[in-house]
């Protein structure tokens, strides 16, 4: 089996719920049950990637990447298929989260819990060179960057250096992360070359429990009604809650595939993900409300400095 | 461990309260207790009080029960006077519940926030299970 991290960057807010709920939120967005971390589940992106190839001639030759359609939708068209789909799609996990900050505008704060599992995400498919090390633990309620000179969401309140990030005013550590700067290099190489230093000017490392308590509560919160289409106002009773992830945000899930299984396509399993990927920056609409412009996001990958290897 | 889960002695309180809120205040009470989440969510714990502290003060020499904001203030004191956060418990003793969220440390202050949001679950769940639509409607 081949495998290959991809990274996915929202460009709007991006909705991936799980229905209704009657939490604070009427549609709150789909997380990891014990960690709390927002996902994107494999088999919306799975889906999507299939969708986007809906016009293609060779149909054969789709089947045998997402695997055969099914006949009856729901559990009842579970059935044994003459052959196995080639493409694995995992979740896509929160990486970075854009916050709003007095400096900077906006921070892309992350935490050593999340880029430790993204480095187990990478692991084994990066020459051992290539992955960055994990980042030495923090202190509660405190930050640091990769570089104090570079960074764009610093102040400095009686010289000593800090980020303003929402409602949390954190102390940031008077010296550059080398370790740190490392992931906003290697995560960067996956951006368009104009986007690359945006890791390096934005990317703040919080402790975990800071992060947890962002990601539960620097979310977007949209509040939605409907229309009354008899007299153009908001209809009664019809106003309701819904979270997205802000634009911006990196998400980050890796793809594995095998051989192509059908029985007249045959494919390697390179040639499945690199299918799967599409080109550079392949934009798709991912989640929920669609049509009001929720969910554009740019599907991205390492190609070059070894994202691919065997296992 | 007190034999209930911290679910159950949330769910308790905000039946509580919610069950004595006079029929009149209802209509103004729960869409406040509808956007109070997603307030807390937006703009901080401390700002979302703050806002409801606002509406208490137009009509503050008025009685508890002719302000829902009020009441929705001294239920949510009344709630987490009990929860099990010391800081805020010791404030609560002598100050508002806004000004007690003001003074918090931050590790206290996400603790708070949590809570309430928490809790805010519990009011919303109670208010739809415990008000009648009439209820809703009908201006105080």
């Amino acid at each position: 089996m081949e495998s290959r991290a991809y990274l996915l960057q929202a460009l709007s807010p991006l909705h991936v719920g799980t229905g209704q709920s009657v939490g604070v939120i009427d549609l709150p967005l789909m997380r990891m049950r014990a960690t709390g971390i927002p996902i994107v589940p494999g088999s919306s992106l799975k889906g999507v990637l299939r969708d986007s190839r809906k016009h293609d001639s060779d149909r054969a030759r789709s089947d045998a990447i997402f695997g055969p359609r099914r006949e009856k939708p729901g559990p009842e068209g579970d059935q044994p298929s003459e052959y196995a789909g080639a493409l694995v799609v995992g979740d896509a996990r929160l990486l970075a989260l854009p916050v709003r900050g007095f400096v900077g505008t906006f921070a892309l704060v992350t935490s050593p819990l999340l880029l430790a599992l993204a480095r187990r995400d990478w692991g084994g498919r990066m020459g051992d060179e290539d992955v960055p090390k994990p980042v030495a633990p923090l202190a509660k309620y405190q930050a640091r960057v990769a570089s104090l000179k570079d960074n764009a969401c610093l102040y400095r309140h009686d010289g000593r250096p800090r980020v303003y990030l929402e409602d949390l005013d954190l102390e940031v550590e008077n010296q550059d992360d080398a370790g740190l700067a490392s992931w906003a290099e290697v995560l960067g190489r996956a951006l368009p070359s104009e986007e690359r230093d945006m890791l390096l000017r934005r990317l703040v490392l919080v402790d975990d429990e800071t992060m947890s308590f962002l990601w539960e509560t620097a979310t977007q919160v949209d509040t939605r009604v409907s229309i009354n289409p008899e007299t153009g106002t908001a209809a009664q009773g019809q106003l309701w809650t819904e979270e997205s992830l802000p634009a911006e945000t990196l998400l980050m899930g890796v793809m594995a595939a095998t051989r192509a299984w059908h029985p007249e396509r045959k494919l390697a399993a390179s040639e499945v993900l690199s299918e799967a990927l599409g080109g550079q920056g392949t934009m798709l609409q991912l989640g929920g409300k669609a049509t009001v412009g929720r969910g554009w996001c740019r599907l991205l990958s390492w190609q070059s400095g070894g994202s691919e290897g065997q296992r | 461990m007190n034999g209930q889960t911290r679910e159950q002695l949330r769910a308790l309180r905000a039946y509580q309260c919610v069950r004595a809120v006079p029929t009149g205040l209802r209509a103004d009470y729960k869409p406040r207790v509808h956007g109070l989440g997603a307030s807390v969510l937006r703009d901080g714990l401390a700002a979302a009080l703050a806002f409801l502290e606002r509406e208490k003060k137009a009509d503050e020499r008025e009685p508890l029960g002719t302000n829902a904001a009020k009441w929705l203030l001294n239920d949510l004191a009344k709630s987490l006077e009990s929860a099990p956060l010391p800081e805020l418990n010791r404030r609560l003793t002598t100050m508002s519940l806004p000004d007690a969220v003001r003074e918090l440390k931050l590790e206290e202050y996400m603790l708070a926030t949590r809570e309430t949001l928490r809790l805010l679950v519990w009011f919303r769940r109670a208010v739809q299970a415990t008000f009648k639509d009439s209820e809703a409607t009908r201006a105080p």
